[in-house]
């Protein structure tokens, strides 16, 4: 592997032509979208087919390497030890260290059979993913890129649970993100995934950013208040595209189900906003638009608020709307068509296995900071959908391949001659990247042209749109005006027709009395004051009649009044409905503008890949022509006998050396050192220390114990998940917990972060807990230990249980010296031993 | 290999480090005149009246019983309860126009530490945090942010956001306390510690033969840093104070936190924060601002003049700092409740106008009618003070945050 690299520079000097060939020679095509990749030894045979059948493509893991490969210009890069390897691939599949058992078997599967290191690693591979430890550890892994350790309505442990749940039944991960953004918190078996919303109550700015950075890796944050004074990509109507894709949700306390916290849904609003630097320019209405121009025309929306809705929002009920922007969102946001989300979670997968982005940070994707390696990103992107979002078969290219599996241990450069040709062939590689890159510049330059053509036809649509808009929610309005006049006028009538009656039924009884009084005056007649009530009575039927007949008057007018009413306010129903159809025919042309837009925004984005990738060639190759003019002048001098100025050329050469390899550690072709992560600290403690022993007996105990007359007994499967979460639960209580909240970001901040602070140390170095993780008790290492008699059998264990790897003789003779120098203390010195290598660097990092 | 190319790995290495590296550091210029500058944050929490402190109205009906009196800068009065502070008003500072419009504790204290408008306690980095990140010196062995309090050991507080935990805020009881785990475990000899890490440090040499990067370098030295600061643990216990001066600083709880803070401001720790909660009067207003205020004025007037005589002033900023204001309008129990439209704090020490005072209300005291500024100018101005460029960015493993609200900046006449 050593030889091949180098020996093939010429070649791959000529690959790179060869891509730029492919790039101009298909401007856009499906083909150019693929990188030659470079003809290194075994791939070579592939890499001739490679572009001629698509359906015969290399593996994933070969054009990874292939795309690195191309921007590596030195010498050939060492892979990683078999020991480091087994370290790096567990912590990072698994989230622990191995176990020395686990060494130990595959030490012997080597021995077994030599020189089949890279199968016997790609078996491991598979065996790691095929673990139910997989899937609890990379829950743990994907909670915290997802909620950020964010904790206010769905739990910590929950969320993962439904995560370990979907990953073990190996559903696709674009649908577990779809999920998160659907759930609404009712459904018992699913309420966890709306701890995305939940945890972030549902504030739509917190949401809008986050979905923005962990859905399309655009932290937009910063355009929420004016367009982003730093980045030109990330503009305020951006942040309103996904910020009207969320406002409407907010959290309901359903007092019904013990108070827990749901999602409820509006299904009316509008968001308006305006520049704080630009108040005058106006205020604008927001769009619900995702990156790339994805979005959706509004549905029919009702001429009245209630239909606007399935379930009314009320003090008690959740609402629900007919058509729900979020549930929209979900499926938009994470769909395959989806350039963004495929990007971003390429990018973000590959850091967690990579310690660093091909973009990183891993939320700024824009084109002022672009990918390492615009080629590599790109077919990760294309792998990820390929694969259908299959996590285990992603990762597993990812780990397959050379760049995963490569040394973190800088090569010495001394011996390398040079890239073939020299800094010759160099400036003539310059001379042709220069020259590609002028030709991509009017490529651009037209792009842009046509993007802005079409984002402004996209803007009068919508404009037109708004304006329809505002005039249908102008006609509402006025509708609901006439309504109301309706029912006042109805009401009323109905008030003349309820007097009616009354004046009748006094009439009916005004006259049954003057009944009566006619026939008291007949039995005592000349009786003044009978005849003066009859008078009197008289008086009011006539009083009451002239009113009756004054309403019936009436009547028949306030009907008039009553049907005209009506007629209005159906009218004005009517045009707001018209109003509404005419709104959504404009529907027809925006998604057409849409549409192109997206295409244009494709290809632009092709190009751009493109001249971020060529420009970062320039720049590689202008670093290893300066390290290489330096070295040739510093041996040059040597060579003259001149010292002293050789002396300070190599100090100078030094540095320039150091940025060189930082270049190769960027783009993938030198391994990176990586802290352990928060969950990675607290298995590959528990695990080196093996404090789960005695729980794994229990646990068996307590399987036999529990299912002692049922066949589950014997299922294998089911008893190793059993047994595996009583150990989780038990690692938790013991350390995660505390390791996690000690060595993690806040919740909510960015978690990819390394932190090394002082409370961490003195946590390590005095904490009661941590002496207790040393203490010996029932087999764990500690006591293990103390048990050796043989100082060398002893620190091969010590460092095999923590750091996976045999102790050099160095280190053997310190390990016999202490332990012989404090013979009466033995405990305290194993104890000692096994306290300085937790808090050793190398126990910290993964090489 | 030589430390020049370390220190050459060490400059490109990842910025990760968060904030190991100076020179990687976008705010990193001019660290020189960074030297030494602290601040130290006394936060009344719950609200003190502007009226019975920095801003006092002879208007009947909201002015209340106090008289305001003449101070050492003249033309300046302040309350008849702050007649020591008066007699250091030379080294002061007042902002008398303050206008922030939130009257929840919570929600008021979010935006006045953070100096952003937020609703969220841990969405921005408080003002402790920020200048710990501003002011941090390579290879300083003590806390960059620390809050007292009276007693116990405390742990880190979640109040640095992205800038990270290195920069959240540690608890130190001024007695009985100091930092947790900072003393050996039980039954451990200084003996078996120096051996546990020379042993460590051993461990250590296989890798850093192999590779340096600046992560792993701030790692293996964090351990060297607790040393040092379990071997400085007495800073934190003020009785090793003469009895003299603590009879200075007095028995009450805010005068021994006075006391740390003081000595932590030697150390030259970037950020002190003692906070003195409880003034919150909705009731009996000015019976208890009669005691508060006059206990406040004792112990931090003496606090001013001892900083002062020591030459610390001349590198601290002292900021008394509240949430919000207090009604114009008396209540029917002689209280005065929550009031963010019109309120005053008071500064003191380094980088300010010494005597400036910043704006005014109205005889009333129901409006601010000149220069009125809020939470996000002040937070510029506190950073300006001690040389932090508040319009610069800090840089989190390669993600840039403006350092305070990018649409504000600092008051320019208050500072020196």
């Amino acid at each position: 592997m050593n030889k091949t690299l180098s020996l093939h520079q010429d070649l791959k000097l000529l690959a790179v032509f060869f891509l730029l060939t492919v790039q101009f020679g298909a401007f856009g095509g499906e083909e150019a979208k693929r990188p030659s990749g470079s003809p290194t030894g075994a791939d070579k045979a592939q890499q001739d087919k490679g572009l001629s059948v698509l359906a015969d493509k290399p593996s994933l893991s070969r054009r990874i390497d292939q795309a690195v490969n191309l921007t590596h210009l030195g010498p050939g890069m060492p892979a990683s030890r078999d020991e480091e390897f087994l370290r790096r691939i567990y912590l990072d599949l698994i989230g622990r260290g191995p176990t020395v058992l686990e060494i130990c078997a595959y030490e012997g599967r080597l021995a077994a059979s030599p020189g089949s290191s890279s199968l016997a690693r790609s078996e491991l591979i598979d065996d790691l993913l095929a673990r139910g430890e997989f899937s609890r550890y990379f829950a743990k892994v994907l909670e915290v890129m997802i909620t950020e350790r964010r904790e206010d309505n769905i739990s910590m442990m929950g969320f993962r649970g439904w995560i370990q749940g979907w990953l073990g039944e190996r559903r696709p991960l674009n649908e577990l993100f779809l999920e998160v953004l659907a759930a609404d918190g009712t459904a018992a078996d699913s309420r966890p995934a709306a701890g995305f919303i939940l945890n972030r109550n549902a504030d739509p700015h917190l949401v809008s950013r986050d979905l923005g950075r962990i859905y399309f890796g655009r932290d937009v944050q910063c355009a929420q208040c004016h367009d982003h004074p730093l980045v030109p990509d990330y503009k305020q109507s951006e942040y309103f595209g996904l910020f009207s894709f969320v406002n409407r949700s907010y959290l309901f306390m359903d007092e019904k189900r013990g108070g827990a916290q749901l999602l409820g849904e509006k299904g009316e609003g509008m968001t308006e906003f305006a520049s704080v630097f630009r108040p005058r320019d106006g205020k604008k209405v927001a769009q619900p638009m995702l990156p790339m121009a994805i979005a959706v025309d509004a549905g029919p929306e009702s001429a009245e608020e209630a239909e606007a809705y399935l379930v009314a929002p009320g003090k008690d009920s959740r609402a629900v709307p007919r058509h729900s922007r979020r549930q929209q969102l979900a499926v938009l946001a994470t769909h395959p068509e989806n350039d963004c989300f495929n990007r971003n979670l390429a990018n973000r997968l590959w850091a967690v296995l990579m310690g660093m982005g091909i973009v990183h940070p891993v939320d700024m994707h824009h084109s002022e900071n672009p990918p390492a390696s615009a080629a590599l990103l790109r077919l990760l992107a294309e792998g990820l959908v390929d694969c259908g979002y299959d996590l285990r078969e992603f990762l597993r290219q990812v780990a397959r391949s050379d760049a995963y599996q490569r040394s973190v241990e800088m090569p010495d450069l001394r011996p390398w001659a040079g890239p073939l040709g020299g800094t010759a062939a160099l400036q003539v590689e310059v001379a042709k990247l220069s020259e590609n890159l002028r030709g991509l510049d009017p490529i651009i330059k037209s792009l842009d042209a046509e993007v802005s053509l079409v984002t402004q036809r996209l803007q009068g649509y919508q404009s037109d749109f708004n304006r329809l808009q505002q005039r249908r929610e102008e006609a509402r309005k006025k509708g609901q005006q006439l309504g109301e006049q309706r029912d006042k006028e109805k009401a009323a009538l109905a008030a003349l027709q309820a007097n009616r009656a009354r004046e009748i039924s006094l009439i009916k009884a005004l006259k049954a009395a003057a009944q009566e009084t006619d026939k008291a005056i007949q039995l005592k007649s000349g009786d003044k004051e009978l005849a003066a009530n009859r008078a009197q009575l008289d008086s009011r039927i006539a009083t009451a009649d002239k009113a009756r007949a004054a309403i019936d008057e009436q009547l028949p007018r306030q009907g008039k009044v009553v049907d005209q009413a009506g007629r209005l306010a159906e009218d004005q129903r009517l045009q707001v409905l018209a109003l509404g159809d005419r709104r959504l025919a404009l529907g027809e042309f925006a998604a057409e503008a849409r549409g192109a837009l997206r295409r244009l925004q494709r290809q632009r984005q092709e190009q751009q890949d493109r001249q971020a990738d060529l420009r970062q060639q320039k720049e590689r190759i202008g670093a290893l022509q300066s390290w290489l003019s330096l070295r040739d002048k510093a041996r040059t001098f040597a060579a003259a006998g001149r010292a002293s100025e050789a002396a300070a050329l190599e100090i100078q050469l030094g540095l320039v050396q150091e940025s060189l390899f930082e270049t190769w550690r960027r783009t993938f072709s030198l391994r990176r050192v990586r802290p352990l992560a928060p969950e990675q600290m607290a298995g590959a403690t528990y695990a080196a220390l093996d404090l789960g022993r005695s729980v794994r007996e229990k646990a068996l105990a307590d399987w036999r114990a529990s299912k002692k007359d049922t066949a589950e007994r014997e299922d294998e499967g089911k008893r190793k998940a059993f047994v595996e979460a009583a150990i989780a639960d038990h690692m938790w209580g013991a350390l995660e917990k505390v390791v996690m909240r000690r060595f993690s970001a806040p919740a909510g901040a960015p978690q990819d972060g390394f932190f090394s602070t002082v409370d961490q140390a003195l946590m390590m170095m005095n904490d009661p807990m941590v002496q207790n993780w040393l203490k010996a008790s029932q087999g764990n290492l500690v006591d293990r230990l103390v048990a050796l008699e043989d100082p060398d059998q002893l620190a091969r264990e010590l460092y095999l249980g923590i750091v996976s790897r045999q102790p050099d003789a160095r280190e053997r003779a310190m390990v016999r010296d202490l332990l012989a120098r404090h013979a009466g203390e033995r405990a305290v010195i194993v104890r000692e031993l096994v306290w300085g290598l937790l808090a050793s660097a190398e126990f910290r990092f993964i090489l | 290999m030589g430390r020049r190319l370390f220190m050459g790995e060490f400059l490109s290495g990842v910025a990760a480090a968060a904030g190991t590296s100076l020179f990687s550091h976008p705010l990193g210029a001019g660290e020189i005149t960074k030297r030494g500058k602290s601040v130290v944050v006394i936060f009344l929490d719950g609200g003190i009246s502007q009226f019975e402190s920095w801003d006092p109205k002879s208007d009947l009906e909201t002015g209340g019983p106090f008289k305001a009196i003449p101070t050492t800068v003249p033309g300046v009065h302040v309350s008849e309860l702050l007649p020591l502070t008066a007699r250091q008003m030379h080294h002061m500072a007042l902002v008398r126009s303050i206008r922030t419009d939130l009257d929840d504790h919570g929600l008021a204290k979010n935006i006045i530490r953070s100096g952003r408008t937020t609703r969220s306690a841990t969405e921005y980095p408080e003002l402790g945090a920020a200048v710990a990140r501003g002011l941090e010196r390579d290879g300083f062995p003590l806390p960059g942010h620390i809050r007292t309090m009276l007693e116990g050991e405390g742990g880190r507080v979640n109040n640095a956001a992205y800038l990270g935990p290195r920069y959240a805020g540690v608890s130190v009881g001024a007695q009985k306390g100091g930092i947790v785990n900072t003393r050996l475990p039980d039954g451990m000899t200084v003996t078996a510690d120096g051996r546990r890490h020379d042993w460590r440090r051993f461990a250590n040499e296989r890798l850093s033969g192999r590779v340096r990067t600046a992560e792993i370098n701030a790692y293996t030295q964090c351990y060297e840093q607790a040393l040092r600061l379990m071997e400085r643990r007495d800073l934190f216990d003020i009785s090793r104070e003469p009895l003299s001066t603590r009879e200075a600083y007095g028995d009450s709880e805010f005068g021994k936190q006075l006391l740390l803070a003081r000595r932590l401001v030697e150390q030259e720790v970037p950020f002190v924060e003692v906070n003195w909660g409880g003034w919150d009067f909705h009731h009996n207003n000015f019976e208890f601002h009669l005691h508060y205020v006059s206990e406040f004025d004792r112990h931090f007037a003496w606090f001013i003049a001892d900083l002062a005589q020591r030459g610390l002033l001349d590198r601290t900023l002292v900021i008394v700092m509240t949430e919000f204001g207090r009604t114009p309008r008396i209540n029917t129990g002689f209280g005065r409740d929550h009031y963010p439209k019109a309120w005053s704090i008071a500064l003191a020490g380094c980088g300010i106008q010494r005597g400036a005072v910043i704006g005014r209300t109205d005889p009333k005291g129901i409006e601010v009618t000149d220069r009125q500024v809020d939470h996000r100018h002040l937070f510029h101005t506190y950073l300006r003070a001690v040389g932090i460029d508040s319009s610069g960015e800090f840089d989190v493993a390669g993600r840039k945050y403006p350092a305070a609200d990018p649409a504000f900046g600092p008051i320019e006449e208050l500072l020196a």
